[in-house]
């Protein structure tokens, strides 16, 4: 079981060194097209062939995985944070700031997102430099994604604000910013970190859905979501369009190793 | 009223010179895909594809525009001639029509739909086509197989409207639902099919002087989802699909390499623009840019339509030449030649309009650093590609292209509300093959002439020039002459490239290979234009 | 026992569906005075504690009447107020240490925590006070032990904790809530003689919560019966034991295997 810890956390210590740098492996600049070359098989000069422009996918996967990899777990952080702030808060203080709290969140819940995302899409300037877009691509993502979670935190923050550990800190005298930080918060903190962990890999398809709003990373900067959208087609694709799918499913799986770890160490 | 005698007579040495098969070979259902619900069975009421292919297929018209030859053919009118020095037209209908419900078929019924159609109240769309403004139009019917209607101005092209107008019944308690086309609709089940039975009382013969049409049933499913389509079609579920994407047609051609048909360029092309607009809430440098004819001469040139066809079509597609593609016969300016990719034209023509490249970044003559945006809808696969394609050759002339992905609406209200956008990259169909139906794209002072509508006064001379040969071909009768202003036309746009066109997209069909006389063609309603023909294997009818 | 009594009450208490789980209690602790409260369980005596920190709320129950204390009536006080009198002014030490303790942080963390609550230090002063009040309840003062969760240490010694952390700040009253029910009986004992002897050394009044009158009897000055949310008696204990007035308290005595002489702890 270690061992396979260790593993993982290699695995992904590795996949993060290549996304920081991805021209160690790959001298093919991602948005190069080969026009001569489109769809090209696997071969020596292309290690996972080209797509239908003519671009080695090799390299786009690479930095494709430096996009997705670095800004969905800061995209999950954002939105567990908020979570966190917002179920945590509802959940301790209870009274009307509950109230307002489950009635903003049951209003995120119901919006028709797919129509704001659209509006917001279109409120941004048009002349948006690649990385801008990344950053409020996941940006986005993770303000949006925090409702959910905030439900569940502010269901384990409720039953713990009257668990007899906060009765406890309360009866020390310790004021509700402290309890909720050093008491109510660590105990939901597995609930958070699950959470962030799940919310990873649906950040990098959500980020790959905006796309087709018109929202997701901007081309030609290759993304795991933009990468995977041939697969949604009614196509069989090519076997090298599969590696994406195996790079994500390798670092959820990796992800989900190495946290369980965490647990038993404690 | 010569030359439609004679495309007849072409008609029907087609029709015998397709190969006699299995004989006259009757009965069965063909079934194909709508891929949206049908928003009306009136035929006047007609706005929508889905609405368009029934009323096709069910609607008898007066003259029926060939979609093989795109010639006119005479339908229930036996033959017509112009009268009123153009500005009307006498039909002599065909004797013993019958209408589906039994109902016999007289001029009161032409008379009738016509001013159904002209009633102002009904708002029907296709009235519009005749630029006739209601009651002004003269309706009269001096015998019972004879109608003549008179204009108040001439109508350019006035014969061709006729196709578009299905011919009521003034007389039938089923209304609008009784029909004098091949079929009738026989039932509708709203969000999952139309059901259209044969008319036993159709009144067309074939070479042989057997009954049409062959097919007993014609079943619209109506469905949204491509690829679902496409496996219902591999199952032998569906006859036909009408509208195939490249990478599915080299799919189905390694597969079933009988079934799929490139019938070469459609009517349906890739352009862009940029936008000149001077309300436009751009930078005074970048309107500059956009307002200049090498600017936008040296893009044209910039971009490898060959590559675009290649990569994003995987051949199918052509470069293209101008607003009217070569699937339209008559009206394609043949002298036209698409733009040639040469980024040193490209290069040469930015230097002559004040700009450097530096470093492999162009500068304006102001030391701005060129870069904008393009606009194209979101979702769509192959417009994105294009747009990716665009920003690669740009680079390569030291030019920033940001792509923006936007939905529908969003570009409709930039580039007809707002104005704020640089550049555009969209899809054209020119559904009418008579260039009169794009006056509201050319007359400068038309809300649809993109690059920058609803001009008080032309804002250069050449727009000016084309308003003037638009008016002079909308008035114009000789077919020959309303050509020659059309072309100009045609050959100023090429020149000031206010559109840049980018390619022509070739229609794609499958054809399952037991429909027999199948001869697609690239006008709507592709594949089943000559549905009254079509016929079914015998081992098919069985099932 | 001089004239002005540090704690004066005299309480009721509703939950919602239960009324009258106390009624009309009433109830004095002189300074530096130890009172034994006694009954059975389900009489209300836990919810008195809570009630007397106005914590009450938390478990969902309503308290009317008065609380005097230190001449004032806390039922009048703001959360402001109390919150600077809980754990500083009026310390509790619960049931059962187990649910009490914050099983995310570490003891050390919980005991600084409550000393922060009233006062400011460096990181040195608060070390220092947490080590002296450890040392005072008999638990080894070392950074090993303080950096131990709750659930590494045993019963008695997270128990001891509870203590050291109510004495932190030398309170005028504690509140002890059965302080021994899940302690063996040595612990027991233990904790007691502990109580006591901090009692002595601090000069700190106690409320000694017990549903075992005889356990507490040595050790208190007066003890009050509770008896279906009334107090029944409330004498010296030894008048108690000598001429229990109300039936209940008799048959509480008799009902022991002979008679136990009060005096001095076992």
């Amino acid at each position: 079981m270690k061992a396979i810890r260790y593993l993982a956390g290699t695995l992904l210590l590795t996949l993060l060194l290549v996304a920081l740098w991805p021209g160690s492996l790959t001298r093919t600049p991602y948005d190069r097209q080969f026009r001569e070359l489109p769809n090209a098989p696997i071969s020596s000069q292309f290690p996972l062939g080209t797509d239908e422009l003519g671009r080695d996918r090799l390299s786009r996967l690479l930095y494709g995985t430096r996009v997705s990899l670095l800004a969905a777990p800061v995209a999950a952080l954002l939105s567990t944070i908020l979570a966190a702030l917002v179920g945590g808060l509802a959940g301790f203080l209870g009274g009307w700031f509950d109230r307002a709290a489950v009635a903003g969140i049951d209003l995120m819940l119901s919006l028709p997102w797919l129509f704001l995302l659209i509006i917001v899409r279109a409120m941004l300037p048009l002349n948006l430099p690649a990385l801008l877009s990344v950053l409020v691509t996941f940006g986005l993502i993770g303000l949006l994604g925090w409702p959910s979670t905030a439900r569940i935190v502010r269901a384990g923050c409720r039953t713990l604000r009257c668990s007899d550990m906060v009765v406890q800190a309360r009866a020390c005298g310790l004021p509700n910013g402290r309890v909720l930080l050093k008491h109510v918060l660590p105990n939901v903190r597995p609930i958070l970190t699950a959470q962030f962990r799940a919310s990873i890999p649906i950040y990098i398809l959500a980020e790959a859905n905006l796309g087709l709003l018109g929202l997701g990373v901007a081309d030609p900067l290759p993304s795991w979501g933009n990468l995977l959208r041939p697969l949604e087609s009614g196509l069989v694709p090519d076997a090298a369009a599969w590696a994406p799918l195996i790079l994500m499913a390798l670092v959820v799986s990796c992800l989900y190793m190495t946290q369980s770890s965490e647990v038993v160490v404690r | 009223m010569k030359r439609s005698l004679a495309v007849f007579g072409l008609v029907c040495s087609a029709v015998a010179a397709v190969p006699p098969g299995p004989g006259a070979q009757y009965g069965g259902e063909l079934r194909f895909c709508l891929y949206s619900e049908p928003k009306t069975f009136n035929p006047l009421l007609v706005a929508d594809t889905s609405s368009e292919a029934i009323r096709y297929m069910t609607a008898g018209v007066l003259i029926r525009v060939n979609r093989q030859t795109q010639e006119l053919q005479p339908e229930l009118a036996a033959s017509w001639r112009m009268v009123s020095q153009g500005r009307g037209i006498a039909f002599k209908l065909r004797p013993n029509v019958t209408f589906s419900d039994g109902t016999a078929f007289s001029a009161e019924d032409v008379a009738y739909t016509m001013r159904t159609l002209f009633d102002p109240n009904l708002h029907a769309p296709t009235a519009d086509s005749f630029h006739a403004g209601g009651t002004s139009v003269k309706i009269e019917t001096p015998a019972a197989d004879e109608v003549t209607l008179t204009f108040p101005t001439p109508v350019a092209g006035l014969e061709r409207l006729f196709d578009q107008v299905g011919i009521l019944s003034s007389k039938s308690r089923k209304k609008e639902m009784a029909s004098l086309g091949p079929f009738y609709v026989a039932q509708y089940k709203p969000g999952s099919e139309v059901d259209l039975l044969r008319n036993p009382y159709y009144w067309k013969r074939d070479a042989q002087g057997l009954r049409l049409p062959r097919i007993d049933s014609v079943r619209l499913y109506i469905q949204q989802n491509r690829d679902m389509e496409l496996i219902r079609f591999q199952r032998g579920e569906l006859d036909i699909v009408n509208a195939v994407s490249p990478e599915i047609f080299d799919q189905l051609q390694a597969r079933m390499p009988a079934a799929v048909r490139d019938l070469g360029p459609s009517l349906e092309s890739e352009m862009m623009w940029f936008n000149q607009s001077p309300k436009a809430p751009l930078p005074a440098y970048k309107k500059q840019w956009f307002q200049s004819r090498e600017f936008r001469r040296a893009i044209s040139a910039a971009v490898n339509r060959e590559d675009l066809c290649r990569l994003v079509y995987r051949g199918h597609a052509r470069p293209a030449e101008g607003p009217i593609s070569p699937a339209n016969r008559f009206w394609f300016d043949a002298g036209l030649k698409p733009h040639p990719y040469d980024p040193k034209e490209a290069l040469d023509r930015l230097r002559k309009a004040g700009f450097r490249l530096r470093d492999g970044q162009l500068y304006d003559a102001q030391s701005h650093a060129v870069e904008f945006s393009i606009v194209t809808n979101a979702g769509n696969q192959a417009r994105e590609m294009l747009a990716q394609m665009i920003q690669q050759d740009l680079k390569a002339i030291g030019i920033r292209l940001n792509v923006v992905k936007l939905d529908y609406s969003a570009i409709i209200d930039r580039i007809s509300q707002s104005f704020d956008y640089e550049s555009c990259l969209l899809g054209l169909t020119n559904v009418d093959l008579d260039p009169d139906a794009q006056m509201n794209v050319w007359l400068s002072s038309a809300g649809n002439h993109q690059w920058n509508p609803n001009q008080v006064s032309p804002a250069t001379p050449w727009e000016a020039e084309i308003d003037r040969l638009m008016q002079a071909q909308g008035s114009e009768l000789n077919p020959a002459k309303r050509k020659a202003y059309f072309d100009k036309v045609q050959e100023i746009v090429s020149q000031e490239v206010p559109f840049l066109y980018l390619v022509t997209r070739n229609a794609l069909v499958a054809v399952s290979p037991s429909l027999q006389n199948a001869n697609p063609s690239v006008l709507r309603p592709q594949a089943v234009w000559n549905i009254e023909m079509l016929a079914l294997a015998p081992e098919v009818v069985k099932k | 026992m001089n004239g002005c009594p540090a704690l004066h009450i005299r309480l009721s208490i509703d939950y919602p569906g239960r009324p009258r789980v106390l009624d009309d209690a009433m109830l004095d602790v002189c300074p530096g005075e130890i009172v034994g409260l006694v009954g059975e369980s389900g009489s209300g005596k836990s919810s008195l504690a809570l009630a007397l920190l106005r914590l009450l709320d938390l478990k969902g129950g309503r308290v009317s009447g008065s609380i005097w204390f230190n001449g004032r009536d806390l039922m009048l006080s703001g959360e402001r107020e109390m919150r600077s009198i809980r754990g500083k002014e009026i310390a509790f030490v619960p049931q059962s240490p187990s649910s009490y303790l914050n099983p995310a942080l570490r003891l050390g963390d919980q005991m600084a925590e409550a000393w922060r609550a009233h006062r400011n230090g460096s990181r040195a002063d608060v070390e220092r006070e947490v080590y002296r009040a450890i040392a005072q309840v008999g638990l080894p003062s070392e950074r090993t032990f303080l950096r131990r969760y709750p659930g590494e240490v045993s019963v008695g010694q997270a128990q001891r904790v509870l203590i050291a952390m109510a004495v932190l700040h030398h309170p005028s009253l504690l509140i002890a809530d059965e302080p021994t029910s899940s302690l063996d009986l040595i612990s027991q004992a233990d904790v007691l003689r502990l109580l006591s002897r901090l009692n002595r050394e601090l000069g700190m009044g106690i409320l000694y919560i017990s549903h075992d009158l005889m356990s507490i009897a040595g050790f208190c000055d007066r003890v009050a019966i509770l008896h279906e949310g009334r107090i029944v008696e409330f004498a010296e204990t030894d008048a108690v034991f000598e001429a229990p007035e109300h039936p209940y308290t008799q048959a509480l005595i008799g009902a022991l295997p002979g008679r136990v002489m009060t005096g001095d702890m076992r």
